[in-house]
């Protein structure tokens, strides 16, 4: 149980992905998963696996800690992988032991489909390892900025964001604590019939709501006491800072798109 | 938002998506058959929908569906997907929040009827975010899992249908043995 204690899953290295502006890394990802679409013959989807490749490395994020959160979801692309293998009927026949033909386009969908989804995941992945949930809070807060012309709450929503991700472990504790005590009375949460499962997890879940309740309470009524009156006015103790390598990405990223382009068949 | 929510609801949508968030970590779903799941996590969104209705508890789910993204816990195939299925989808956990005023009144009351109301307002909520999942499923996971068109949409809808009612019907059942329990958690102050 306690290792799942560590949430979200932010490995404090040093390394040259760690220190880019979050605002940066949150817009190269969505242009990234945009742009790997483009992608559609050998060479596009070998220039991706450069990319991926130098992007992990310039990450200095262990291997180990990369593909440990990441098992479940290679058995998804070996399966992903199979059936495009075993059920795609398309192209020349590659090969044929009588009970088994594999054709050419479900090779190639195959190996194209799994590399999408690997080189998404991978990368993906590269924003929770190399940024701590608030610092990407942080960075949504500023790039939604401009939603506030249409009176779109960021401000609120990013204290609501910036709360819960600093209660998550607060919460983790609590239910971990009562989860003990439970299962040192013989409670089990993860088997038996579905009536047994519901009656464990009352217990659980009245003490969480009503502390949660309470919480809530006293928090509100601190902040209030403290002068909190909403988002106009009000500073930052983290700043964020562009610097001239968060812009050079950017443009990485867009170049990568329109080399993918050139190379698209 | 700004006006209408004070900081005290603020905070306990902020607490009570962290809790659905912590509830999804630490208790594993229920897989009943391959690919439909049963999972107690929207919980804490329903209690909150049944306590201040549907917007705070819509942005509780939306909360709870950016946590799951910034932390690595959310599959992500496609920008569009991540929205339909973090944001959309967990939002409209809140649709039982249309019957809070009922609930309110008949569960306090003690009244039986409560309780059916509860149950019809899971069940909105429960298929309500299934059946963008339902979309997510027919438009991104049916092309990844190499399932043929025609065949992909009743996928789509028979797995993520039957989770949908089957999650609804598991939460139900807890939500009703909290309520039976301890009624006054739906009550605007403890």
């Amino acid at each position: 149980m306690m290792e799942k204690m560590i949430f979200g899953r932010y490995i404090p290295v040093n390394s040259l992905l760690h220190k880019l502006d979050p605002r940066s890394k949150l817009c190269a990802i969505l242009i990234f998963i945009f742009i790997i679409f483009i992608a559609n013959n050998a060479i596009t989807y070998g220039i991706l696996a450069i990319f991926t490749f130098l992007a992990l490395y310039s990450s200095n994020i262990p291997i180990k800690f990369l593909f440990n959160g990441l098992k479940f979801i290679f058995y998804l692309i070996v399966f992903t992988f199979l059936l495009h293998i075993l059920f795609t009927r398309e192209g020349d026949v590659l090969v044929d032991f009588g009970w088994l033909k594999i054709y050419e386009r479900g090779l190639t969908q195959g190996i194209f489909i799994s590399l999408r989804f690997l080189f998404l995941i991978l990368i993906t992945s590269l924003l929770t390892l190399t940024t701590t949930p608030i610092e990407i809070t942080d960075g949504m807060e500023s790039l939604m900025k401009p939603l506030r012309k249409i009176h779109f709450p960021v401000h609120e929503l990013a204290l609501m964001m910036s709360i819960a991700l600093r209660f998550i472990p607060t919460l983790m504790d609590e239910t971990d604590k009562i989860m003990k005590a439970q299962m040192a009375r013989g409670v089990d949460f993860s088997h038996g019939s579905l009536k047994r499962r519901a009656q464990a997890i009352v217990p659980l879940l009245i003490p969480l709501f009503i502390s949660s309740f309470k919480r809530a309470e006293e928090l509100a009524v601190a902040m209030e006491a403290r002068g909190y009156r909403g988002g106009e006015g009000r500073t930052k103790y983290r700043q964020l800072n562009w610097r001239t390598m968060d812009t050079i990405v950017i443009l990485i990223v867009l170049s990568l798109g329109g080399i993918l382009f050139i190379f698209r068949t | 938002m700004e006006k209408k929510l004070s900081l005290q609801v603020m905070v306990e949508i902020a607490l009570l998506a962290a809790l659905a968030f912590v509830i999804d970590l630490f208790i594993p779903s229920i897989k009943p058959i391959p690919s439909v799941y049963l999972n107690f996590s929207m919980i804490p969104i329903f209690i909150l929908a049944f306590r201040r209705g549907v917007i705070p508890s819509a942005i509780a789910g939306m909360i709870w569906g950016l946590l799951q993204i910034i932390t690595g816990e959310a599959w992500i195939l496609h920008p569009i997907q991540v929205i339909m299925e973090y944001i959309i989808a967990l939002a409209f956990i809140g649709v039982a929040g249309l019957f809070k005023n009922r609930i309110q009144k008949e569960v306090i009351a003690d009244k039986k009827s409560g309780l059916i109301i509860t149950v019809i307002a899971i069940l909105a909520g429960s298929l309500s975010r299934y059946f963008w999942h339902f979309l997510a499923g027919y438009f991104f996971w049916v092309d990844i899992l190499k399932i043929p068109e025609e065949k992909g949409f009743f996928f789509s809808f028979w797995t993520n249908g039957l989770s949908g009612i089957g999650s609804g019907i598991f939460c139900a059942v807890i939500i009703g043995l909290l309520l039976t329990t301890s009624p006054r958690m739906i009550k605007q102050s403890l």
